[in-house]
């Protein structure tokens, strides 16, 4: 992941202030300032990679999409217990390493076809830590993506001031 | 007029307390409202009144140390991203549960009517009569021709939303267009009809504009926008708040002086004179002392804190609390039962029809029609109901990738579906009180209070009957997949606790009489909550309204008379 793209990206991203503040600078550490969890720049790596993977980009998406790993990163530090974060942390660990099924390999190497066969392996995975964090990426990333200004604004999702109740629409 | 001396003052800037200042304000009194909290000012204090969703922090969503560390507040329905800075934190004015109770409040300008639901109903004597008919409380001493020329004066002046459906249990008003039933509303009250005699969904009755009147529009309002993101304070005036309606209006008659950050510690009793003087005050700044005097008192602080006053107002002459001598203040407080609902899906020929737009009436409302006209069941009293049917998009989020993106990106139409919320009326007994602790004070040097409320067996089988009927007229209606659940909540999620200090015609058995003014000290009025003898089952905020404008003009013709 391109950490000056993910930083030009900070601004943009809705809620732009709170990162523009935020931004860490140290090349080891998660490119945004998490408080409650600690985060490395592989992690980060490895996150983004799965959150493209999890819902793929087209190519024209704006900024505030192509890094949705970063509400994912910040809706986990605010809104998720220690036990969720550390499940999350050490599940992304064991993303990066590869080790945590029988057919997986280290994730941020393999191939776009791997990548998908374990996410695909991700999406129907018994109860587990590792299924705690997909499900957390997975929301989360959902969540930041229905709630983005690209869907509301361009693609007209929600209206601020309908102006209008119509119980009886046609379908 | 020195800086502390006013001809009224006003305790409290909420539903009640803005139409208290707004009345005397526009008598020509000089009026001093005072509120613990900060100021609000329409429009200017709304931070979040135009955001989107993206651009709030968490999408709407409140993190988890604010919920943590406010564990009451977060179950409220409102409390979210949007209008979280509008509610009072758990830890910022602390209490005592010798029961648990859920205390919701909204301590700046304005008060809970920024965040209020916004549905309003007029009682009828079927409520007024009702402890007198059913035996529980004291008689109102009041009846519904007493009141009604006063929801007429503040209905028009609010702006209420409905239609004059000609049902006994809730008189009609004057309305403004109602917001309509939608398809399967509609059709569930149709059913109502033919299967039952007395069971009846109506467009919501609500204080939102859908066609302004000339008042309206010299308010400042325009027509509601459907946004349904009132809790945030609207920049139309789409819907009544103090903020937009009724402080500004008194503020524009030069004779109301707002004073925010005024925690009223006491009402000073004159021994002497055998009235009520004035109020002290606690500066929450500044942590200092004041007093302010006045020839009328109005109460509104909102029913646990005008209770929290008059038991703090102790003189030689009311040993136990200002206007006391009946022992009843703090005691007989009620509140909603709000613990049940209803559910099932709709399939059937209205699927052709969607939903278009937002309903700011929420739907529907059914009145009470259990032991409406005489006593049938094995509970007193009975329950209203919010009752909507909804039919929204979903999305397919089983799968990822690019079959993930397109299901997102073309969400589908779900089924209708139907809720009905249960209202339901409780009794005011005397076990259930508020007292001040003996020994805590809060960061202002007040006792603070203990909550002994509960719920009783009489809710219990309101409930079950609740879960019973809507059960029945589902499966009549055709309903499929129905199912209820009753919530372990404790009292107070409702937000319309009440009582405490209650009307009546006997001074041995009630504070206030006939014009909510105080048996014992007749310069001292209460008008919000606390006021109430019994809870019916209607939103209560419009009743406030029209009590007090009503007392205003009873308070203002007996200064007339030169009675204060």
């Amino acid at each position: 992941m391109n950490r000056r793209d993910a930083i030009k990206g900070l601004s943009i991203l809705a809620g732009g202030m709170w990162l523009m503040k935020s931004c860490s600078l140290d090349p080891e550490s998660a490119s945004i300032e998490l408080h409650n969890y600690k985060m490395t720049k592989k992690m980060e790596d490895v996150l983004s990679i799965l959150v493209k993977t999890i819902l793929p980009l087209k190519g024209n998406e704006p900024e505030e999409i192509k890094n949705l790993h970063l509400f994912v990163m910040k809706m986990v530090d605010d809104c998720h217990d220690k036990s969720e974060q550390q499940i999350f942390t050490d599940s992304l660990e064991d993303l990066i390493r590869g080790n945590w099924h029988t057919k997986s390999k280290p994730f941020i190497t393999s191939t776009g076809e791997e990548k998908n066969m374990m996410v695909g392996l991700l999406n129907v995975l018994d109860d587990s830590n590792m299924k705690k964090c997909f499900e957390i990426a997975k929301r989360r990333t959902i969540q930041g993506y229905n709630n983005s200004a690209y869907l509301m604004k361009t693609k007209g999702t929600y209206e601020l001031i309908p102006g209008r109740y119509n119980g009886y629409a046609k379908v | 007029m020195k800086d502390n001396i006013f001809d009224t003052i006003v305790i409290g800037s909420g539903i009640s307390g803005g139409w208290a200042a707004k009345e005397l304000a526009e008598a020509g009194l000089k009026t001093l409202v005072l509120e613990r909290g900060r100021d609000v000012k329409h429009v200017k204090d709304y931070p979040t009144t135009n955001m989107y969703p993206y651009e709030f922090e968490h999408r709407l969503e409140v993190p988890l140390k604010l919920r943590e560390e406010n564990p009451i507040v977060s179950k409220c329905y409102a409390f979210n991203e949007d209008a979280e800075h509008f509610f009072v934190k758990d830890t910022e004015h602390p209490y005592k549960q010798k029961k648990p109770f859920d205390w919701i409040r909204g301590y700046q300008v304005g008060g809970k009517s920024l965040l209020w639901a916004r549905q309003t109903q007029r009682w009828s004597d079927f409520d007024f009569e009702g402890p007198l008919r059913d035996g529980f409380a004291v008689d109102w001493p009041i009846r519904y021709k007493d009141l009604a020329p006063w929801y007429d004066h503040v209905e028009k002046f609010v702006g209420i939303s409905g239609n004059r459906d000609g049902i006994a249990a809730i008189p009609d008003g004057i309305f403004q267009p109602a917001f309509p039933l939608n398809a399967v509303e509609e059709y569930f009250k149709n059913v109502l009809l033919k299967s039952y005699k007395d069971r009846h969904v109506v467009s919501a009755r609500c204080a939102h504009l859908s066609k302004p009147e000339p008042i309206h529009i010299a308010q400042g309002r325009v027509k509601c926008q459907n946004r349904t993101l009132c809790q945030r304070g609207c920049p139309f005036g789409g819907y009544f708040s103090s903020n937009a309606v009724t402080l500004p209006w008194a503020e524009k008659t030069g004779n109301m002086t707002l004073r925010p950050f005024s925690v009223v510690e006491s009402i000073i009793y004159d021994d002497q004179t055998q009235k009520a003087k004035g109020v002290r005050i606690v500066d929450t700044n500044t942590k200092e002392s004041y007093e302010y005097y006045a020839k009328i008192i109005f109460v509104n602080a909102s029913t646990v804190n005008t209770n929290l006053i008059l038991l703090n107002s102790k003189s030689k002459r009311f040993p136990n609390g200002l206007g006391n001598d009946s022992g009843v203040l703090g005691k007989y407080i009620a509140f909603h039962n709000y613990s049940t609902r209803v559910y099932a899906d709709y399939d059937g020929e209205l699927n052709h029809y969607k939903i278009d737009g937002r309903n700011p009436a929420g739907g529907g409302y059914m009145p009470r029609f259990r032991n409406l006209y005489k006593q049938e069941t094995d509970f007193l009293r009975g329950y209203a109901t919010g009752f909507g049917a909804s039919r929204s998009t979903y999305q397919e989020t089983s799968s990822f990738g690019e079959n993930l993106r397109d299901n997102l990106l073309n969400p589908k139409l779900g089924h209708w579906w139907v809720g009905a919320q249960m209202m339901g009326e409780t009794i005011p007994k005397k076990e259930n009180k508020v007292y001040l602790d003996l020994n805590e004070k809060d960061a202002w040097g007040v006792p603070i209070l203990n909550f002994d409320i509960d719920y009783d067996d009489n809710d219990e089988k309101m409930s079950k009957d609740f879960v019973d009927q809507f059960t029945e007229m589902y499966e009549k209606a055709g309903f499929s997949n129905i199912h209820s659940s009753i919530d372990k909540q404790p009292p107070g999620l409702d937000i319309h606790e009440m009582g405490g200090v209650r009307m009546g015609r006997d001074p041995k058995t009630s504070i206030l009489n006939e014009w909510n003014q105080m048996h014992d000290c007749k310069n001292v009025f209460v008008t919000d909550g606390a006021c109430m003898t019994s809870t019916a089952t209607q939103n209560p905020s419009l009743t406030y309204m029209a009590m007090t404008a009503r007392a205003v003009n009873y308070a203002l013709s007996e200064m007339k008379k030169g009675n204060f």
